[in-house]
């Protein structure tokens, strides 16, 4: 019962990877066995987030050509024991690898994972059709700007015409002090233009640039980002988690502020 | 004057909501936003052919609703304001 999940945007830089990281962190602690494969050829960054980049042998592309065995080049996380890295190469292109060659390699993986996460590529050439190759489920993750919506909604169609039955969508990097003044969309904006079902949102918080940074993913640790990626791994193993009161207690004068802003 | 006017001023997450609304239409109808505009415009046309319309009151919205897994589903709503 292992499930293929792509982790996919369409725009760059709205948190794709920050969120696979994430996500598999909490599956992890949620007792799950779960490898997270980076499948960005050329541009690899899963690695440096997780703070896994100094552990790296083999990679994506010597497994495909098979040039070690899968088990050489699975990365295992010691802070998390069920947790496992298969890194991009870095020195080839997303041409090194097809889409049937992705999706013999995750129904393999299948055997050995209850969650197998794929860090997809911006765009949709090769390298996102190499990412949903083998998926069954897809969480398309998406800020609230025109511009990111724009590309996920572009992406949920591809995904729905490649036959992706499951799409969710993570709305990352939320301000809710923007939204209370009506300079950002909301949530329910977002889902109400992309029609969509929604897996989780996540608060704009200085916490993900730190976790980065250090190396450390933030699932649940107690900033608010962290939570927020814990209860997306609680719902995706099927829990039913409530939305996270995104906004912080109002003041009265916030409110008043807001009460004028908004006509 | 300008500390006023901030509280007059439609928010920018409406314009951004607006605008969203035209370009995933136009996007998934594969036309461009002028060509959906002019839609509207041969849509109240129409209309104006058989019902009374005041043009000033009339908006017709343009909406496409995707049911799942199964393709694109094309639904046209007429909202016609003040009748």
């Amino acid at each position: 019962m292992s499930e293929v999940i792509v982790v996919t945007s369409g725009k760059g830089g709205v948190g794709k990877t920050t969120a696979t990281a994430n996500i598999g962190t909490g599956l992890a602690k949620l007792n799950h066995k779960v490898v997270m494969i980076d499948t960005d050829i050329g541009l690899r960054n899963l690695d440096v987030v997780m703070g896994l980049e100094n552990r790296i042998v083999y990679n994506l592309v010597d497994v495909i050509e098979g040039n070690c065995r899968k088990k050489q080049a699975l990365i295992r996380d010691k802070r998390f024991p069920n947790l496992y890295l298969l890194p991009s190469a870095q020195t080839r292109d997303k041409t090194a690898v097809t889409p049937e060659q992705m999706k013999k390699l995750t129904d393999e993986l299948r055997e050995h994972f209850d969650y197998i996460l794929l860090d997809c590529p911006a765009g949709i050439e090769q390298g996102f059709k190499n990412a949903i190759a083998g998926a069954d489920r897809a969480i398309v993750v998406t800020t609230p700007e025109v511009s990111a919506i724009r590309d996920a909604d572009r992406i949920i169609g591809l995904l729905e015409s490649n036959e992706i039955k499951k799409i969710e969508l993570l709305i990352n990097r939320l301000r809710m002090d923007m939204i209370r003044r009506g300079d950002m969309m909301s949530v329910d904006d977002v889902v109400e233009i992309l029609a969509a079902n929604l897996i989780g949102a996540v608060p704009d918080d200085e916490g993900v640039v730190i976790s980065t940074n250090q190396g450390e993913p933030l699932a649940g640790e107690e900033t608010r980002a962290g939570q927020a990626f814990l209860n997306i791994s609680r719902r995706i193993i099927g829990e039913a988690v409530p939305l996270m009161e995104l906004s912080k207690p109002e003041t009265f004068f916030s409110r008043m502020t807001g009460l004028f802003r908004k006509n | 004057m300008r500390d006023f006017r901030v509280f007059f001023k439609k928010n920018s997450g409406s314009i951004a909501r607006e605008r969203l609304k035209g370009v995933i239409l136009a996007d998934r109808l594969c036309c461009s936003p002028e060509t959906t505009d002019r839609i509207k415009k041969d849509i109240s046309q129409v209309l104006s052919k058989y019902i009374e319309l005041d043009h000033m009151k009339v908006k017709i919205r343009l909406d496409i609703s995707r049911e799942s897994g199964r393709g694109v589903k094309h639904v046209k709503t007429i909202q016609i304001k003040g009748l």
